[in-house]
């Protein structure tokens, strides 16, 4: 019961400095950040948090079913402009994958190289 | 009293999504529980407002599910402190194709504004994705389908693109996969390595952040 009180005390906190303080985050990424510098510093203990968590987490689906379904009265402007948004929804994935995928491959094999010469050296 | 009854509905078709996705071809449960909520309402109400109030109970949550994933994030804390480089700067950078991408075919075949500013946050994990658009006058229900099919697109193409790039290192994969279909990439490579998967989650959470903050300056325009 604590762990759910502590999460939802940090959405309420994440939520209020986006709110009121105006920081430009959404709140519940606010709240994430700081949850995480908690747990990061030892504040608040991993397995307080840790089955409301694995809770939310893995019932995130059931949340945004009434999301996707608030499409429905809307499809009409969806279906006026298909050709952008079935071009961007296939072209956006096979660019991020690369950009992101050939980025990090990279580094990595940057820096293992360079482990290896300083091996040797 | 009708608000009940979509809460209730809801969370019918979410208990039944799953089962119903293994015989249907493995579509996606979310489109699956969507589409039956959508087609089921529809036929017996089809007042969208008193959906809307009472789906908001249960969207509620996706604020909490969001703070929830620090829980993750701190566990992968001290493995990332080791490859952080290289996995911001492939984060920072698949962030920004996809929006740039995004936003440049959008201006270019004429989308017009609203399905523009919807569109821009598609890669990102769903709560924050709907949150984000919300914040710059986009529409939010339509980019919680938008996020959703991108991620269906990502894990579909995801092997054969990959290896067909040469990509095979665990992180690389990893991260290429959680940047572009977020939560339902993930869950699609937990069936093949535990690494990978742990990778993608992470990168997941991450390019939230990272998007979030290349959103910023969008909030003004």
């Amino acid at each position: 019961m604590r762990g759910w009180l502590v999460i939802l005390g940090f959405y309420g906190c994440g939520t209020a400095l986006h709110e009121w303080a105006r920081v430009p985050l959404p709140g519940s990424l606010i709240g994430m950040l700081l949850l995480t510098v908690a747990l990061g510093t030892g504040w608040i203990r991993l397995e307080l948090v840790e089955g409301a968590s694995s809770f939310l987490l893995k019932h995130m689906l059931l949340f945004f079913i009434p999301i996707v379904v608030g499409v429905v009265p809307q499809l009409e402007t969806v279906m006026q402009k298909p050709l952008p948004i079935v071009i961007a929804l296939v072209s956006g994935p096979v660019l991020v994958m690369l950009t992101a995928g050939g980025v990090v491959q990279r580094l990595q094999k940057k820096k293992q190289s360079e482990s290896m010469k300083r091996r040797c050296a | 009293m009708l608000g009940a009854m979509a809460i209730c509905l809801t969370i019918f078709m979410y208990i039944c999504a799953r089962p119903l996705s293994e015989r249907l071809f493995r579509i996606q449960p979310i489109l699956i529980a969507a589409a039956g909520v959508g087609l089921i309402w529809w036929l017996f109400s089809g007042d969208w407002q008193s959906y809307a109030k009472g789906g908001s109970y249960i969207s509620f949550w996706l604020g909490p599910a969001t703070v929830a994933l620090a829980v993750p994030l701190a566990k992968q804390l001290r493995q990332l402190a080791r490859v952080w480089r290289a996995v911001a700067a492939g984060v920072a950078a698949g962030s920004a194709a996809s929006m740039l991408s995004a936003w440049m075919l959008m201006k270019l075949l004429d989308g017009g504004e609203t399905l523009t500013r919807s569109i821009l946050s598609k890669s990102v994990t769903t709560p924050i994705s709907v949150e984000l658009t919300a914040g710059i006058g986009g529409n939010p229900s339509l980019a919680g389908l938008f996020t959703a099919l991108t991620g269906i697109v990502g894990i579909s193409i995801a092997r054969p693109l990959l290896k067909g790039a040469g990509i095979t290192d665990d992180w690389a994969l990893g991260i290429a996969i959680g940047t572009s279909s977020h939560a339902i990439g993930t869950a699609g490579l937990l069936r093949h390595s535990q690494e990978q998967a742990a990778a993608s989650s992470l990168a997941m959470i991450l390019s939230g952040i990272i998007t979030s903050v290349y959103f910023i300056p969008l909030q003004y325009l």
